[in-house]
């Protein structure tokens, strides 16, 4: 069963991907309270729904004393009173704000217009229902004014919007390989290829602004998981990159209407935000180990949007996906799931998807736990097609026979450039 | 989990003071203790800590933000010198709250920490009533104040709060202003005339204080309108009736789910009832989890007076497993559907827009069950039987043998098409699960002359659903074989 020849989708070439993340449109300025002083920090806060969390995510920022950081407030044409709620903020709290209204656009425009209007020498992102220790900003401007850093990261955590409960925060395996415990790390691309493979969110990290400008930092405008591309670009043409071994972003889970919380449709936008990463590895050409934690990047996160869309567009889903998937050279997928993969789960799902593997991918999407065993000990279950599952286990093995004799034959390159 | 900023530098400047209490502070601080929205170590403008610990949090707040206003409530004069020392003498400390707050506390407190020595219901209420407080967190014990008093007292008076409860091991938490209604119940009736008054005596009775019912009176030919209007009359602004042309049990249960307020919605049959304590202990074990549902056990009470209880607890994460909070709330979805044991977030329903199939007749509640546990997040159980189920009333939906049975095939349709979209393998093998044993009840009570057609029909729909293979589910179907 092979859909990939079925549905064919039309790829776009690195420089169509490049120029799909365009410059925002201005807006209106509502309310500016900023002086002619220069600013270290400009936080870029898109509203959209969100009135009851706005005043507690804008408090977090300011929290440790407003300082140097100015905040640049996006109304993306909220049908709540967000900007009412945000007009009171900036009046009460004296921060230095520009509030900027504009006709609804999405996340990724909303951001392209605060982009237009921020005037501090970094600037970062934060959705309007998530919190931001203030006093972690001011340690990450810190950190990266002393280093000239073009990228400062911190580390971030989930918290459930009902309990309050805190969780890690995705991709914390990554984070911990890289930093392990240590309070700060000064590194680039080329010495720690797995930064490549953080988190892609764009508000984990503050960007150098004359960094952003020169390599056209933007989102792709009326698709959602925005801050993939934009993240391929920024840390492949970073010079010096920061972390900060501290908390800093408080990421909201489980709040109604979130937008990663959608299930159908807006999943189908990571295909082309995910071609558009690729075209972005591609055009920054990548070395191999960046490239193989790029592509495990993608691959993540085009898998968990397989476990998320309905059941049946799921293999046509994964179809387009692995044909996404293959634009890049062979030799990042054996990498990232030789060297790379922290899990059996990734190291699976990117071997499946370099071959194409649909069965495979739908069974492990479906929530089929990975292993040979843990797939053979399925056929004893009750209701379970047992034709099916001898086609998955013989999926898993001629999976892991038939991509060690690739390599062995050099046909999939191992080690080395590509 | 967490690293907060300048926490390597304030252990530094602890080292005089290190001990226990200094590297207990440090991991609350890293495991986020008094909760995320604003660690007390977090900077922030004023800060209020009532019982001084170690200090480590203050040198923290003050470290994040030099301009911070620290305030301290401390009995022990030791203490109180020390986070002097510790503050270069710029927090202010007091003596006991009393002082604090005749002393210069400002109106407006960003965030106040109660430690567990400190706390008493006269200190909550104290901080409370007299100033506005940000966010309250701090450590709690049962021993000195309900927990759902508290809960209630600091979803009144504060704007966000978080108390780790010392002897139950978790903590309670909100940001959301009180609801009108904690709990609504939705009765639906339908020619019950001679039980109805019991459950709505039931149900006044309850200890809950913030209860509103509505009876749904499904086009009663009996009495059952009329007594359920007088019994609303007594009390009408929690109690309300509807009255609808008949439409079958679901879409009663619907038009009481739209007229809704509460928090949380309870079902309760007309002709069963339900002990004082359920709708309280529903709302305790539900609310204070912060889960979507909350479940307790229930009895079969029969004609003669005799009750076989059903507990049916397990998975929760108290001990022995029959109370506290299951993560996993698929580990119930194979008991027997019991919507009226339950009580169910409003928003949830919603939001998951989960509802009774008001086109089937009789045993609506089968997919309701089903598709609300698969799709919550968690559930707060307690194992004590409140709900009791009347069993041997003439009449009853569950008594029938006949071919009523067969609306299982027009449910189990619908079910499937409603969990298609994102049923993953769990949900998918206690689906077919669910078939096998419904149709092995049914197969065990239909009459003889039935019982091949209903083989036969179950056996087809069950393999087109992708349930197996056909010789596999005979096998497993037969009731003679096993």
């Amino acid at each position: 069963m092979r859909h990939a020849g079925s549905a064919r989708i039309e790829l776009q070439d690195a420089t169509a991907a490049a120029a799909a993340l365009t410059a925002g449109q201005p807006g209106t300025v509502l309310v500016d309270t900023r002086d002619a002083a220069p600013r270290g920090l400009s936080v870029i806060v898109p509203m959209f729904g969100t009135a009851g969390y706005v005043r507690a995510c804008l408090d977090s920022v300011i929290a440790a004393g407003s300082g140097d950081i100015e905040l640049v407030i996006v109304d993306d044409g909220s049908p709540d009173d967000c900007a009412q709620v945000a007009r009171d903020w900036i009046a009460r709290s004296g921060a230095a704000a520009v509030l900027v209204a504009r006709p609804n656009g999405g996340l990724s425009a909303a951001r392209n217009t605060g982009l237009l209007h921020a005037r501090g020498d970094y600037l970062t992102f934060l959705d309007s229902d998530d919190l931001f220790d203030g006093a972690t900003y001011r340690r990450m401007l810190g950190l990266g004014r002393a280093h000239g850093a073009d990228l400062v990261f911190a580390r971030a955590v989930c918290m459930d919007s009902q309990t309050q409960s805190l969780s890690a925060f995705p991709g914390w395996a990554v984070w911990w390989a890289i930093m392990g415990d240590r309070p700060m790390r000064r590194t680039t691309l080329a010495r720690e290829p797995r930064l490549m493979g953080l988190e892609p969110s764009a508000t984990t990290r503050l960007y150098r602004a004359a960094f952003a400008r020169r390599i056209g930092l933007a989102f792709p405008e009326g698709l959602t998981f925005e801050d993939l591309p934009a993240h391929v670009r920024s840390v492949a043409r970073a010079g010096c990159i920061c972390l900060l071994g501290e908390t800093g972003l408080q990421y909201r889970v489980g709040r109604p209407g979130q937008i990663t919380a959608t299930r159908g449709s807006g999943r189908q936008d990571s295909l082309a935000t995910a071609d558009m990463a690729i075209g972005e590895a591609l055009a920054a050409r990548l070395g191999l180990d960046a490239g193989a934690c790029a592509y495990g990047g993608i691959a993540r996160l085009l898998f968990w949007c397989a476990q998320h869309v309905a059941r049946d567009e799921r293999p046509a889903f994964l179809a387009r996906a692995a044909e996404v998937l293959r634009r890049s050279p062979p030799g990042w997928a054996t990498g990232y799931a030789f060297r790379f993969a922290p899990d059996e789960t990734d190291r699976m799902a990117a071997l499946a998807f370099a071959r194409a593997d649909i069965v495979l991918l739908a069974e492990m999407a479906e929530g089929a736990a990975p292993g040979l065993l843990r797939l053979a000990a399925r056929a004893g279950q009750p209701g379970m097609r047992r034709p099916f599952v001898l086609r998955c286990r013989a999926a898993a093995r001629g999976w892991a026979g038939a991509a060690w004799r690739e390599v062995r034959s050099g046909r999939l390159p191992w080690r080395g450039r590509c | 989990m967490l690293t907060p900023p300048w926490l390597r530098e304030a252990l530094r400047r602890m080292e005089p003071y290190a001990g226990r209490m200094c590297d207990d502070d440090a991991w609350r601080a890293r495991t986020g203790f008094f909760g995320p929205v604003r660690l007390p170590q977090a900077a922030c403008g004023t800060l209020l800590l009532i019982g001084a610990r170690s200090g480590l949090e203050a040198v923290l707040a003050r470290m994040a933000n030099p301009a911070s206003r620290i305030f301290v409530v401390e009995a022990d004069p030791g203490l109180r010198q020390r986070m002097l020392d510790l503050t270069d003498g710029q927090a202010r400390v007091f003596a006991t709250l009393e002082a604090a707050m005749a002393g210069d506390l400002p109106a407006g407190i960003d965030l106040a920490r109660i430690d567990l020595a400190a706390f008493s219901p006269a200190v909550v209420a104290t901080l409370a009533a007299g100033r506005r407080v940000d966010h309250l967190c701090g450590e709690a014990s049962e021993l000195a104040m309900d927990a759902l008093a508290l809960y209630r007292l600091c979803r009144e008076r504060v704007r966000s709060f978080y108390f780790h409860l010392a002897e139950a091991g978790h903590a309670i938490a909100g940001d959301r202003p009180a609801p009108a209604v904690e709990v609504s119940v939705v009765v639906p009736a339908y020619n019950v005339a001679a039980w109805v008054e019991a459950a709505l005596a039931s149900l006044a009775a309850q200890t809950l204080q913030s209860l509103e019912v509505i009876v749904v009176d499904d086009g009663s030919t009996d009495a059952t309108g009329a007594i359920a209007d007088a019994w609303a009359a007594q009390d009408p602004a929690r109690r309300r009736v509807v009255h609808q042309a008949n439409a079958g049990c679901a879409a009663a249960r619907m038009a009481g789910l739209a007229a809704a307020r509460g928090e949380y919605v309870g079902f309760v049959d007309g002709d069963d009832w339900a002990e004082p304590p359920m709708f309280e202990e529903l709302y305790r074990a539900a609310a204070l989890r912060g889960a979507e549902i909350g479940q307790c056990g229930f009895h079969e009470a029969f004609e003669d007076g005799s009750r076989q209880d059903h507990p049916t607890a397990w998975g929760g994460d108290g001990p022995g497993g029959t109370t506290g909070r299951v993560a996993d709330p698929r580990a119930l979805l194979l008991l027997q559907p019991s919507i009226w044991r339950r009580i169910y977030r409003r928003d949830f329903l919603l939001r998951e827009r989960i509802r009774f199939p008001e086109h089937i007749r009789r045993f609506d509640d089968l997919p309701f069950a089903f598709v609300s546990l698969a799709r919550a997040g968690s559930v707060g159980i307690i194992p004590d039987c409140y709900y009791a189920y009347r069993q041997g009333r003439p009449g009853q939906d569950i008594a029938a043998r006949d071919e009523r049975l067969f609306v299982h095939f027009e449910i189990f349709e619908w079910l499937h098409a409603e969990i298609q979209p994102w049923a993953d393998a769990t949900v998918r093998r206690s689906f077919a699960r669910l078939q096998l044993a419904t149709h092995r009840f049914a197969l065990g009570r239909i009459e003889r002359r039935l019982r091949r057609r209903y083989l036969g029909a179950a056996v087809r729909q069950m393999h087109a659903l992708g349930g197996g293979g056909r010789a596999a589910l005979l096998w497993r179907l037969w009731p003679g074989w096993r």
